[in-house]
């Protein structure tokens, strides 16, 4: 049985302050709660999704885009809610 | 530690250090350093292969009470602040379980043989390294919340655990390298009295912090480590950045001066506080507040406002990222009317987003959106929206008295047409049998150059005007403010700025429609003084600002305001800066407490 789903978005991020603690925090704690791996590519850096101090270290910029890979049984859920939580800005009200 | 008194004749050479004024206040005592590097003391020893699991089990019991500690603080933190800062704890719990960070620094326990705290120290600069490459400051800066992590992690491997702010107690001014958010939180306001930082800026955690907790404090001092050494004596100035190091009698009795009038200049503000806004001889100017509607309306009592001058409905848009509904919106405005004391105005002021936000979601980009499809010409091109907004703002005028507000009025084509509109929603209203008022009040914003110099025509199709300072000194004098290359061309007191005001609140005088202003700049108190002297009959400003305001204007008679606009207005040749000169010169003979406002 082959359940490996593989899924890729680009999303981009909209919130004022970029991928900083805060944003990083949401984005690698909704990464964490789906059974899927969660890469996350910025020109040619590539880190786990799932890793709040690996985000942070993407320097990603408000308008930066993000690759997004998840693969698992999971994928299409948490890219799902993961572009959700991008677009949304993080619901960080200062920085929208 | 010990505090050394300085003798009056032995006076040191005092020195005095200039940083960035990060949180206002003063505070003078004797200092306390701390360097963050003497803190970490880490020793490359390896392990024998035998201690492994005991070393993996200490990593693990260090995390824990790490994870606690943070669980902790971040409670008081949400009990004493809220909003943005405090979700910095959050994530560096986060960080106690994140895989990327623990899974090497198990790596090189097992397999390189390292003690616990070097393999922390090891692989938090890998993540930190990677910050101090990055171009953009505010996200640079936030290379701390790991660095502050895995600071307070290493503490409790050592087993010393509390945090050095805890460990003293005696009041003083603590002066450091950088103050983490967590020693920032943990501070006790009572041994506390202020903060000197070598580093820092005004976007870092511990100024957001001692800002939000009162602390004055300031940061990004050079050098200041090596200038100051522990029991000297400080004086902190919060507002201006200046930290006194070693002061003679003269520099104290100077500053002693700074801080008694700061404290005279706010029990003077504090005297009036309850009393309505009016001139010393009974003009009545009602103080109005500007809120937003995520903005708490318990305060407003508090300064008492004397009604809603501009309620911004942006941001319901904004933080919903979609239009609300008409029930949103018809909630959010039913709560801002009921949260005035009955007889009391809210002015709702319609949609107010530039192009830039309100189009991006259908991916239209504009070049400069600041003179684009924004505001009421987005409102007018979808009618439906405005509808909506229309009948919400309806129905909560059922609830209070309400006045509707149009921004950026450019033309009266534009004007009739959102009149035409809202005459359409009270028919429909009427005929659903909703109830409503009746005689709701309409205005037009003045702040765009145009509409002041059409105020006349404009007057005869509404019952109110409301000028935006803001917009009006930007379009005038096409400077935009937060640009720092140009903000000194953004002058208030501009002649041309002056005379746009003054025809406006004539025209409106001839049409007997009342003026209200709701920029920033009525919340400078001289410029307040001057925009009643031109006939302005209301100020709206942001909550805390009203008391200071009110307190100056209720201090001077209006027929002195008028001779002052009179002035000002008569100086066409003169600078805008001569003119704020001439302004603040007379009423600092009337109000001598403004020498003492900073």
């Amino acid at each position: 049985m082959d359940d490996s789903i593989c899924e890729s978005r680009d999303l981009v991020l909209k919130n004022k302050y970029g991928m900083h603690v805060r944003p990083a925090g949401l984005f690698a704690k909704v990464a964490s709660r789906y059974d899927a791996d969660v890469q996350v590519e910025k020109g040619n850096v590539r880190v786990s999704g799932k890793s709040i101090m690996a985000m942070m270290t993407l320097e990603a910029l408000c308008g930066a885009t993000l690759h997004v890979t998840a693969k698992g049984p999971q994928a299409k859920q948490v890219l799902d809610e993961l572009e959700s939580l991008v677009n949304r800005k993080f619901d960080i009200p200062d920085e929208q | 530690m010990t505090t050394t008194r300085h003798e009056p004749h032995e006076t040191p050479s005092a020195k005095i250090l200039t940083g960035i004024a990060a949180s206002r206040g003063y505070a003078s005592g004797s200092a306390v350093i701390f360097r963050t590097e003497q803190e970490l003391q880490i020793s490359d020893f390896s392990l024998s292969p035998d201690d492994v699991p005991a070393e993996l089990e200490r990593l693990e019991n260090a995390l824990a009470l790490t994870r606690t500690q943070l669980q902790s603080l971040s409670q008081e933190l949400e009990q004493r602040i809220s909003g943005n800062e405090a979700a910095v704890l959050t994530g560096q719990i986060m960080m106690t379980s994140d895989p990327e960070f623990l899974s090497p620094c198990r790596k090189l326990i097992c397999d390189e043989l390292q003690n616990a705290k070097s393999a922390v120290w090891h692989t938090a600069q890998h993540f930190t390294r990677a910050f101090a490459a990055m171009n953009d400051p505010y996200l640079r800066e936030r290379g701390k919340d790991i660095e502050d992590f895995a600071r307070r992690l290493i503490r409790n491997l050592s087993g010393g655990g509390e945090d050095r702010i805890a460990r003293f107690n005696q009041p003083c001014i603590v002066v450091a390298d950088d103050v983490s958010p967590g020693e920032t939180i943990a501070m006790p306001k009572d041994k506390i009295l202020g903060l000197v930082t070598e580093k820092g800026s005004l976007t870092s955690h511990s100024t957001l912090l001692a800002r939000a907790l009162g602390i004055p404090a300031v940061v990004g001092v050079p050098n200041c480590l090596n200038e100051i050494n522990p029991g000297d004596e400080v004086l902190l100035d919060g507002v201006s950045g200046k930290v006194i190091h070693n002061p003679g009698d003269s520099e104290r009795k100077a500053f002693a001066k700074v801080v008694s009038h700061a404290k005279s200049f706010q029990s003077f503000v504090e005297e009036g506080r309850q009393f309505p806004g009016a001139t010393s001889d009974g003009h009545s100017v009602p103080f109005l507040a500007n809120v937003s509607a995520d903005c708490r309306m318990t305060d407003l009592p508090k300064v008492a406002a004397e009604g809603i001058g501009l309620y911004r409905t942006e941001y319901l848009w904004i933080s919903l990222n979609r239009e609300p509904t008409e029930q949103e919106q018809e909630e959010a405005y039913t709560a801002a009317v009921r949260s005035l004391p009955q007889g009391s105005v809210t002015t709702i002021r319609i949609l107010d987003l530039g192009g830039d936000k309100l189009l991006r979601s259908e991916g239209v980009t504009e070049p400069n959106p600041f003179l684009g499809n924004r505001s009421i010409r987005y409102l007018l091109k979808n009618p439906d929206v405005l509808r909506r907004q229309f009948r919400s703002i309806l129905r909560a005028s059922s609830h209070g008295k309400v006045n509707v507000l149009y921004p950026m009025i450019a033309t009266i084509e534009e004007l009739r047409a959102v009149n035409l509109e809202l005459h359409r929603c009270m028919t429909e209203l009427r005929e659903k049998g909703i109830p409503f008022d009746n005689q709701i009040k309409r205005g037009a914003m003045i702040e765009i150059p145009a509409a002041a110099l059409i105020a006349g025509t404009l007057a005869k199709e509404v019952d109110f005007f409301s000028i935006g300072t803001n917009d009006l000194i930007q379009y005038t004098l096409a400077v935009d403010r937060s640009n720092s290359a140009v903000s000194r061309l953004y002058q208030p007191t501009h002649p041309a700025v002056l005379q746009l005001i003054h025809l406006t609140v004539q025209a409106a005088k001839a049409r007997g429609i009342p003026v209200s202003v709701c920029g920033e700049a009525a919340a400078d108190p001289i410029f307040a003084a001057l925009l009643i002297g031109l006939g302005v009959d209301a100020l709206s400003m942001a909550p805390n600002l009203i008391p200071l305001v009110k307190r100056v204007i209720r201090q001077l008679p209006y027929a002195e305001l008028q001779e002052l606009a009179n002035e000002a207005l008569a100086r066409q040749s003169d600078s805008a800066a001569a003119i704020a000169n001439v302004c603040r010169n007379r009423l600092i003979n009337l109000v001598p407490e403004l020498l003492y406002l900073r």
